[in-house]
């Protein structure tokens, strides 16, 4: 079946991206938690610059304008949509940079010690 | 001055064949209770490729094929359990003599007619662990129920711990040979970051230089298209090697960054017999070179195996030897294009079909298919890529190749600068062609001055940029070393 994967650790499609950016799941925190994008093996590393291409594009910065009409947010004064994409932020990149065993992490943190 | 220089065969990094001893040891492993032969030292990707088994796990939810994509370690694409140890990445852990390797998530996740259904319909998003959610009891079984159809591995955690470092062979015993607190630490060793490191060391810098490969140069690895860039590359290694204010640290990934000055160093850690190292450094001034990682555009079954960034095929090529494949359908823009084409070339990989994002410029000589303007739209091919079909403005061309190059622009390897709290944003422009890129590159990090340098500080544009990164990791190299001295 013919799929086009935006995350390939949590297998999330560009169909899903779009049909939550169309319910309105245009920030990548809530994006995250609704389809599971960018928090598979990789966190994001993978995927996060096409996540936010089509945050930024036509389809995702409507989103953008719609969300910002329930409440306050960002930005403070109504400006382009261009330098709105520029705000959609970016997930955290959690340590460790390469995917390592916790286990590991954790017995070898306490001989440093 | 290089430390870690020669990981050892048992537990280090793997070596690429052809820089070895002339006749490495044979060793046995197993995969799926086949007896394979292998060479002591290659990586398990590439003892399987060797023996024709390409894909290495499937993915969680639509049991897609997987097999090595970025190379490095960083994307678990290709986690197998080996030793009974599951998420052992295949394409950085050497084999050894004995090791029973395995498939991760081999079976169908929700048992096979679900799966395949999930493959056709359209379920809502996270469908597979937002049902079953309440009771917390239920969603546990169902979790785990999950996973054990699906084949994933189980973490012993009863008993001792298996993985605890023993005796003066752990490859990361090494890390003791680094001072505990340098002038300057430089975090990658590619032209940037050697750039950095010895214009910080000629202000008279004591500097450390991490570097999680186990050879200096980063991605400008193997055949490069200009004789000017890959004598740089020489230049630049032979220099650091040379210089005796600089420690390189090869084979040492900085694993965190915690403000104000402490770097988690880890070597080591290369699979079930090689737990590796951690160990914490301070440094006065921090130098992030950590380069870019590959990004894969969007398009139909852009997932494939056998669809690669011009970084992984750099490291499985020239680094691994890594048998990917035979032709190949490159697409890009035109210097992205012609550096693949002279890599590929130079490892006997014939170029089928150039495809070029803008237009071709100078070109590659001899390539039966030449594409302008070109869009990559669908790859072809159930377990591997098979075929490549292109949109141009002459209408839809399919090229029938065994390997796709994507030579789309990376993004910034941006974890620690993100953990030394440099933000990012998408640059302007089109939106295929908007990259990640840092709002600064120097920070000051409570009172620890932090750098940006080369491809992580966002310079990338066309691969004739390296000249641009050099210039602008070396101020940062200077400045981070003048700092220091003033504070």
């Amino acid at each position: 079946m013919a799929k086009t994967i935006v995350c390939h650790c949590e297998d999330i499609t560009l169909d899903e991206l779009h049909s939550a950016l169309a319910q309105g799941y245009f920030e990548i925190e809530s994006l995250k938690r609704y389809t599971g994008i960018a928090t598979g093996k990789c966190q994001g590393k993978c995927c996060i610059v096409q996540t936010l291409r089509e945050l930024a594009s036509p389809r995702g910065s409507a989103g953008i304008r719609a969300g910002l009409a329930h409440g306050p947010g960002e930005p403070l004064a109504p400006m382009r949509d261009e330098d709105l994409a520029a705000l959609v932020r970016i997930p955290t990149i959690r340590q460790p940079v390469t995917p390592l065993r916790i286990d590991d992490i954790v017995e070898l943190g306490a001989e440093e010690e | 001055m290089t430390l870690l220089e020669k990981p050892n065969r048992e537990a280090g990094a793997a070596t690429p064949p052809s820089e070895g001893d002339p006749h490495p040891p044979a060793v046995r492993v197993t995969f799926e209770g086949r007896t394979l032969d292998a060479i002591a030292g290659e990586t398990i990707a590439r003892a399987l490729f060797r023996h024709g088994i390409r894909t290495l796990s499937y993915s969680v939810k639509f049991h897609r094929p997987r097999s090595v994509l970025c190379a490095r370690g960083r994307c678990a694409a290709c986690a197998v359990e080996a030793d009974g140890v599951p998420g052992v990445k295949a394409c950085t852990t050497p084999v050894a003599d004995g090791m029973a390797i395995r498939r991760q998530d081999y079976r169908p996740p929700y048992g096979p007619l679900l799966t395949a259904v999930a493959r056709v319909a359209r379920f809502p998003a996270g469908f597979y662990y937002r049902h079953f959610a309440r009771p917390a009891w239920v969603r546990e079984r169902f979790l785990a129920s999950l996973r054990r159809m699906a084949g994933v591995g189980r973490i012993d955690t009863a008993g001792p711990p298996r993985l605890r470092p023993v005796g003066p062979h752990r490859s990361g015993a090494r890390l003791d040979a680094l001072a505990a607190r340098y002038d300057v630490a430089v975090v990658g060793a590619g032209l940037a970051g050697m750039s950095a490191a010895l214009a910080a060391a000629r202000e008279g810098a004591r500097v450390l230089l991490a570097e999680e490969y186990a050879f200096p140069g980063g991605h400008a690895i193997g055949a490069l298209a200009h004789a000017e860039h890959a004598q740089t590359r020489d230049t630049l290694c032979a220099e650091v090697a040379a210089e005796p204010s600089i420690d390189l640290a090869l084979g040492v990934t900085i694993q965190g960054f915690y403000p104000p000055a402490t770097l988690l160093a880890f070597a080591g850690g290369h699979g079930p017999r090689d737990p590796g190292t951690l160990r914490r450094l301070t440094a006065g001034a921090v130098v992030l070179a950590t380069g870019a990682l590959d990004t894969i555009p969007l398009f139909e079954n852009n997932d494939r195996p056998g669809v690669m960034g011009a970084r992984a095929l750099r490291l499985s090529l020239a680094r691994d030897g890594l048998p990917l494949g035979s032709r190949a359908a490159i697409w890009g823009d035109a210097d992205g294009v012609t550096e693949l084409a002279v890599l590929l070339r130079a490892h006997g990989i014939a170029v089928a079909a150039c495809a070029y994002t803008d237009e071709p410029g100078e070109g590659v000589g001899g390539v039966p298919v030449v594409l302008s303007e070109a869009q990559l739209e669908a790859i072809s091919g159930r377990e591997w890529v098979s075929a490549a079909t292109f949109a141009t403005r002459a209408g839809r061309i399919r090229v029938a190749c065994d390997l796709v190059a994507v030579a789309a622009p990376g993004q910034p390897a941006f974890e620690l600068a993100q953990q030394a709290g440099f933000a990012f944003h998408l640059s302007d422009g089109p939106a295929h062609a908007r990259v990640l890129v840092p709002t600064e590159t120097r920070r000051d990090v409570a009172g620890t001055p932090v750098f940006l340098a080369g491809a992580c500080a966002g310079i990338s544009g066309s691969h004739g940029a390296w000249r641009e990164r050099i210039a602008h990791a070396r101020a940062a190299g200077e400045a981070a070393a003048r700092e220091v001295r003033v504070g």
